[in-house]
């Protein structure tokens, strides 16, 4: 069964990438952003669409990746920042995330139709790395997400900007007293998760070797799972949740019925709503409740 | 008229009493209470297959055409009445879960993927409610009784509809004029004060969780015994939204602007839609109602969040609170 | 209450409507309707959703057909046209949608349609309608039908998959997998094939269900892996059997594969050829499906009809050897020849007549043409049409079985390799 190990690790890369995106953001601008799908989605096309212009499959992954950080400060300035200045409340908030969703998807296909599609790389020969059978696509998409994770680390604990970030999302008013250029580290934040957005869909569209439109939809499940199982608001939780999520959904494929195999990300979701509400590391969800 | 024309038109009749039903059953939890249900699709749903495994017999009856657990052939009434029970039953499950103490926008969420994981359980699952094919054939109910038939039934279906959407207008009315109803409203605004009113809010929550849930239930109970099918193509996760987008437009805690919403929203997108005769470019069009559909709702939320029709904001002056909530609620019973 | 104002869900297909704009449609349909004499044939399938192929698919039958009889001189005076309609794919979506198609049309003469989706709860609506209805549907439950104005010219899914394991068997193979989607199309014919392998006493050694549309199947594949196959008797959506075998050819090594029509329809081909390349693809891949004569005349002029069609169907090649757009330009001209054997445009004369001008009978001139036959039933001569999926014969319960064949993709052409004979398939299905 090591072989679902090893496909367990390379969900677990784009996981990993996706769902630390998606809640470095959310920590730092308190915006549930239902839209990061559609972010994924539209870069996927975006390397697509790089690849059949005779772009090279990696430089049009990370072409892809800039253009969802482009996408994704786009739409935080066009629209959810001028409702945050509206005063909109948070659960007002996931209302419009979820309708630019809903808009972004269905641009998406309307532009390139209800067809498959795929990147055209046919599978290259397998790597046995220690009982491990990869193929080079997959061993760099690893090493992908290893340099991401690695630079998210590094970038919230020593660079300046980093440590605004974090000031931002433990506690707003303060960070703000502080001297802390809110707005500018905001767009920084939503920068930095489009590029996450936009690697971990052009990525998941490799690894599913076929796609459509819709075929980021169910990645949304693993994605909240992580999110909420590592504690909502916490990247390094969001981190070890994909990991954790990214293989134990593969292995538990492996051992229980296949087809249920995102059942399982569910499973451990419920669980950890009913045992532990915060998540396993986090503080920040509750702690905003009360700040306000 | 011609039947034919007689036919559609009660077609459209049943599918407005089962949306206003369903409209309303979101307003309660979405507009007078503020509970973000974003999985409400699942409700309607497990409505339509309990009333659809309630009427259409085991399935070794039907000679293997389907697959589904259980089945029952109970006479008219009952699974109807089941399909509700099972709304609230799953209403009371769900919320035990995903009311938890969990940020209002998380929760939101979650309960997004509690509708998202359902329909890919009923999918993969092929024995337990037909997955992907979804269950078809339910028998119409009291179909021929009286010679009742064709175009005559659909007329006495759509009576019959006409009188359970009124029924579910007069109880909604009621619990949103009521005192229980301010402190739902209460629950909205202010959850923290709620609680110390002495008013649980998470109790409040629950409830209006599982009362949507049983209406919602029944809205996709009559829906399938008039389709007589049902599968996991109609309850996709995006469906859910169009009900919220139903009640922002109208006006969120206002029933007569949930239902006057509703009509704006059905007849002015289709007939935008009309007006293209669909080709090739079909599945382009398709993909626009929904972006309307969007771009309606940030336009609400962002000129008149208010909605259509407002909901009356009721201010304690010197007369007695108690008359006072009879006057607006015998005018907004009535309706527009 | 509120209910003066009549409001419906949007969502629930093309028909929600109210009733001011139900009048306001129906007195302006006339004028959507292009030329005033034409008879409609409506297209009810599902041009958005998981199965939006399924419209286009059948546009590619209709408009080729369509332009082929206005050419011969139309139908007793009138001229045909094709007229699209969103059904979803949803039966939900599909019922007020059917209702709105019938009312808003009095023009319509006939339907293709009903999807598998669909089919329960839309074609009971076009038979009280009295609209005769082709559909491509391969429920099982339409094998024995009353519906007077039901026509199934495909044989059903659950034949579909007698006719894979009949192949397999035929093939040598001793040693069978199964795998199929989770999907309704799918799981139509995947009782049949695994019932047929083990009725023609072939080894089932894996039998897997999957998910469709999952990011990976590692665990199936090295379960599949693991049961050693000879063959795989398999039909799932194009990602489904791309990520799948994508996995195989990583985890394993691919093995020929037994598989149905929809694995010569363009979205597949590309999905599938993209990721283990298509000279594997040509390699492995046996594909069983209804056979019809790409050398026929009435083929011939089909595929050179669709060309010809460019403006209605976009890339018209695409769909020149599917199966189920071929099925619909025969059920056009099946329908109005019957309407010029019964002198009438009226669906309830001439829906009687569809099983008389397929039917073999002494005397009847063979027709593979609908020009043809409008000339030979000119001459008072009774006919019997055998069009590009081959002869049509209607049973009692307007059902029509085809022999089954093998085909290889060859340069990107499906030839046939092998033909199976009804026995073969019968002992399949256990008779």
């Amino acid at each position: 069964m090591l072989g679902a190990f090893g496909f367990g690790l390379v969900t677990a890369a784009i996981l990993s990438v996706s769902a630390v995106g998606f809640t470095l953001q959310y920590s730092v601008s308190n915006v549930l952003n239902l839209a990061f799908v559609s972010i994924m989605t539209a870069s996927g096309f975006v390397a697509y669409g790089l690849i059949v212009v005779g772009v090279t499959l990696w430089l049009a992954i990370a072409l892809a990746a800039l253009a969802g950080g482009l996408l994704s400060a786009l739409i935080n300035w066009g629209i959810y920042t001028p409702f945050i200045r509206r005063g909109t409340s948070t659960f007002g908030m996931v209302i419009v995330t979820i309708s630019t969703a809903l808009i972004g998807q269905n641009l998406i296909q309307a532009a390139v139709g209800p067809g498959f599609f795929s990147y055209g790389v046919v599978t290259g020969r397998a790597v046995n790395l220690g009982g491990l059978v990869l193929t080079a696509d997959q061993v760099v998409t690893i090493g992908v997400a290893v340099a991401v994770m690695a630079a998210t680390y590094l970038g919230l604990q020593y660079t300046k900007l980093g440590r605004a970030m974090r000031a931002l999302s433990v506690n707003p008013s303060l960070a703000r007293a502080c001297g802390v250029d809110t707005g500018r580290v905001v767009a920084v934040a939503w920068l930095a998760s489009g590029v996450m957005a936009g690697a971990g869909g052009a990525l998941l569209f490799l690894d599913t070797a076929t796609f459509s439109v819709t075929t980021g939809s169910y990645f949304l499940i693993v994605i909240i799972a992580a999110a909420v199982f590592g504690g909502v608001g916490s990247a390094k939780g969001a981190f070890l949740g994909a990991v954790i999520l990214g293989v134990a959904t593969e292995v538990a494929g492996a051992y229980w019925i296949p087809e249920l195999k995102d059942v399982v990300a569910f499973a451990v979701l419920v669980l950890v709503l009913l045992v532990r509400p915060r998540g396993l590391f986090s503080e920040i969800a509750t702690l905003r409740q009360a700040v306000g | 008229m011609n039947s034919a024309i007689q036919l559609y038109a009660t077609t459209l009749l049943v599918y407005l009493a089962v949306n206003l039903i369903a409209s309303w059953a979101l307003d309660i939890q979405f507009g007078v209470t503020g509970v973000l249900n974003f999985g409400f699709i699942l409700f309607q749903s497990a409505g339509a297959y309990a009333a659809a495994l309630l009427s259409l017999g085991p399935a070794k009856a039907s000679g293997g055409f389907q697959q589904y657990f259980g089945g029952w052939q109970l006479p008219f009434p009952l699974p109807l009445l089941g399909a509700v029970a099972v709304g609230a039953a799953l209403g009371w499950l769900v919320g035990w879960v995903g009311l938890r103490r969990l940020r209002g926008d998380f929760q939101a969420v979650v309960l997004l993927v509690v509708s998202v994981v359902a329909s890919l359980v009923v999918e993969s699952l092929p024995g337990f409610l037909n997955g992907d094919a979804g269950l078809s054939l339910v028998p119409k109910p009291l179909l021929g009784l009286a010679g009742l038939t064709g175009v005559s039934y659909a007329w006495a279906f759509v009576g019959f509809c006409a009188v359970v959407c009124g029924l579910v207008a007069i109880l909604v009315a009621r619990l949103v004029h009521s005192p229980y109803g301010r402190v739902l409203r209460a629950v909205r605004e202010n959850d923290a004060l709620a609680d110390a009113m002495g008013r649980s809010s998470s109790r409040a929550r629950m409830e209006v969780f599982v009362l949507g849930g049983a209406l919602a239930a029944l809205s996709g109970a009559l829906l399938v015994e008039f389709t007589t099918a049902w599968a996991p193509s109609g309850w996709l996760y995006p469906e859910t939204f169009v009900y919220f987008t139903i009640v922002i437009i109208g006006g969120r805690a206002s029933l007569p602007g949930v239902a006057v919403g509703a009509a704006l929203i059905a007849v002015g997108i289709q007939q935008a839609v009309q007006l293209f005769p669909i080709g090739a470019d079909a599945t382009v069009l398709a993909s626009l109602q929904w972006v309307v559909i969007g771009i309606l709702t940030l336009g609400f939320l962002w000129w008149r969040p208010q909605g259509l029709i407002p909901e009356r904001v009721r201010r304690f002056g010197p007369t007695p609170a108690g008359s006072a909530t009879r006057g607006g609620e015998v005018q907004e019973g009535v309706g527009p | 209450m509120t209910l003066v104002i009549c409001q419906l869900r949007w969502r629930r297909g093309a028909a929600a409507l109210g009733l001011g704009a139900l009048c306001a449609t129906v007195a302006a349909c006339g004028n959507g309707a292009g030329s005033s004499n034409a008879l409609t044939i409506g297209i009810f399938h599902a041009y958005s959703g998981p199965n939006a192929a399924y419209g286009p698919e059948a546009a590619a039958g209709c408009y080729p057909a369509v332009k082929l009889i206005n050419a011969a001189g139309g139908v007793l005076g009138h001229t045909l046209q094709c007229k699209p309609y969103d059904s979803k794919g949803d039966p939900a979506d599909a019922v007020p949608a059917a209702n709105q198609l019938i009312a808003t049309t009095p023009s319509l003469v006939g339907v293709l349609g009903g999807g598998t989706s669909t089919a329960t709860a839309v074609i009971p609506i076009f038979n009280s309608g009295h609209i005769p209805v082709f559909s491509t549907t391969g429920q099982s439950s339409f094998d024995t039908t009353t519906d007077a104005y039901f026509w199934r010219i495909l044989s059903p899914d659950a034949a579909q998959g007698s006719a894979m394991a009949a192949a397999a068997k035929r093939l040598g193979f001793t040693r069978i997998a199964t795998v199929f989607g989770n999907d309704s199309s799918a799981q139509g014919s995947a009782p049949a094939a695994i019932a047929g392998v083990r009725a023609l006493g072939l080894d089932l050694v894996a039998n897997q269900t999957l998910a469709i549309d999952q990011a990976s199947y590692s665990s199936q594949v090295q379960q599949l892996i693991a049961a050693r196959p000879q063959v795989i008797i398999s039909e799932a959506d194009p990602q489904t059997s791309a990520t799948y075998l994508s996995e195989l050819q990583q985890l394993g090594t691919l093995v020929p594969m037994v598989t149905d029509p929809v694995s010569q329809e363009p979205p597949w081909i590309q999905a599938v050829s993209g990721v283990i390349g298509k000279a594997k693809l040509q390699q492995l891949d046996y594909v069983v499906t209804v056979y019809s004569s790409p050398s026929t005349s009435a083929y011939q002029v089909y595929t050179k009809a669709l060309m010809a069609s460019k403006a209605q169907v976009p890339q018209p090649g695409q769909w020149d050897s599917d199966l189920y757009s071929v099925a619909d330009y025969d059920s056009v001209n099946i329908m109005a020849l019957a309407m010029i054997a019964s002198h009438s445009t009226k669906p309830t004369v001439f829906n009687s007549w569809v099983a008389r001008v397929t039917s073999p009978s002494p005397g009847a001139e063979v027709v593979h043409t609908f020009a043809a036959g409008k000339a030979a039933l000119g001459q008072g001569k009774t006919i019997q049409y055998v069009g590009a999926v081959g002869p049509t014969v209607f049973n009692q319960y307007h059902n029509s079985g085809q022999s089954f064949g093998i085909e290889r993709s060859h340069n990107g052409n499906f030839v046939l390799s092998i033909l199976l004979s009804p026995a073969e398939v019968n002992a399949a299905a256990g008779q």
